[in-house]
């Protein structure tokens, strides 16, 4: 599996975040270039994403109360427990295929939208539509495993 | 006047380009007044720097304390 080849990569870090990070970053980027080659990339969103987006807003459009967003603390104490990173590694798998795949290549490789979309063949206006039901779906699978201490 | 959905989508375009004038004024005039929004905010802003902090490619990196 790349990630554990890539390990060396990652000496003189440890812990939990940087395994996240590595088995994301490469796995996706493999099975992207995967599918990719055997012109199998299917950026269309999931057909349930909207209406997971939906339940988190009333129909004039304000948060729905079950669904206000909350505090999670000082943000940068959450980056440094293992427990904020197993919520967010947890959430990430539990995304949907295509919004896991953008968000890791947008926020985790740090590519642009403008080269998200060039290497896709996407329109950049569907980028920015996935991106934003990504981050509503990851904020709240992982305010809930943040903040109830459940696993997500 | 803009609802929190939509207010959403701006807050999560900013992350990923310049916002218009307009887009700005009615972003930052919703936030002004809804605070489920402005920790939204922050989360899509903390989200943002998930990559950056745990870039195990920048080696001048300071290692976390």
């Amino acid at each position: 599996m790349s990630a554990i080849e890539k390990n060396d990569s990652f000496a003189g870090r440890s812990g939990y975040e940087t395994w996240v990070f590595g088995i994301l970053k490469y796995k996706i980027l493999d099975t992207m270039r995967l599918q990719k080659r055997q012109g199998r990339w299917q950026p269309l969103a999931d057909e349930n994403d909207d209406e997971a987006i939906d339940r988190q807003f009333q129909q004039n459009g304000r948060w729905q109360q079950e669904a206000r967003p909350q505090s999670w603390g000082e943000p940068e104490a959450a980056f440094e427990t293992e427990r904020f990173w197993q919520v967010f590694d947890a959430c990430m798998i539990a995304l949907p295929d295509s919004a896991a795949r953008i968000f890791s290549l947008r926020e985790l490789m740090g590519l642009s939208t403008e080269e998200i979309c060039r290497e896709l063949g996407i329109k950049e206006n569907n980028c920015w539509v996935m991106l934003h039901r990504a981050r509503l779906r990851l904020r709240a699978c992982i305010e809930q495993g943040w903040l109830e201490g459940d696993t997500p | 006047m803009m609802m929190c959905k939509e207010a959403t989508r701006l807050m999560s375009l900013r992350q990923d380009r310049p916002l218009r004038f307009q887009e700005k004024l009615s972003l930052r005039l919703h936030l002004t007044m809804c605070s489920a929004c402005r920790e939204c905010d922050r989360q899509f802003t903390l989200l943002h720097g998930v990559g950056r902090h745990f870039d195990p490619e920048e080696d001048d990196d300071e290692p976390s304390a």
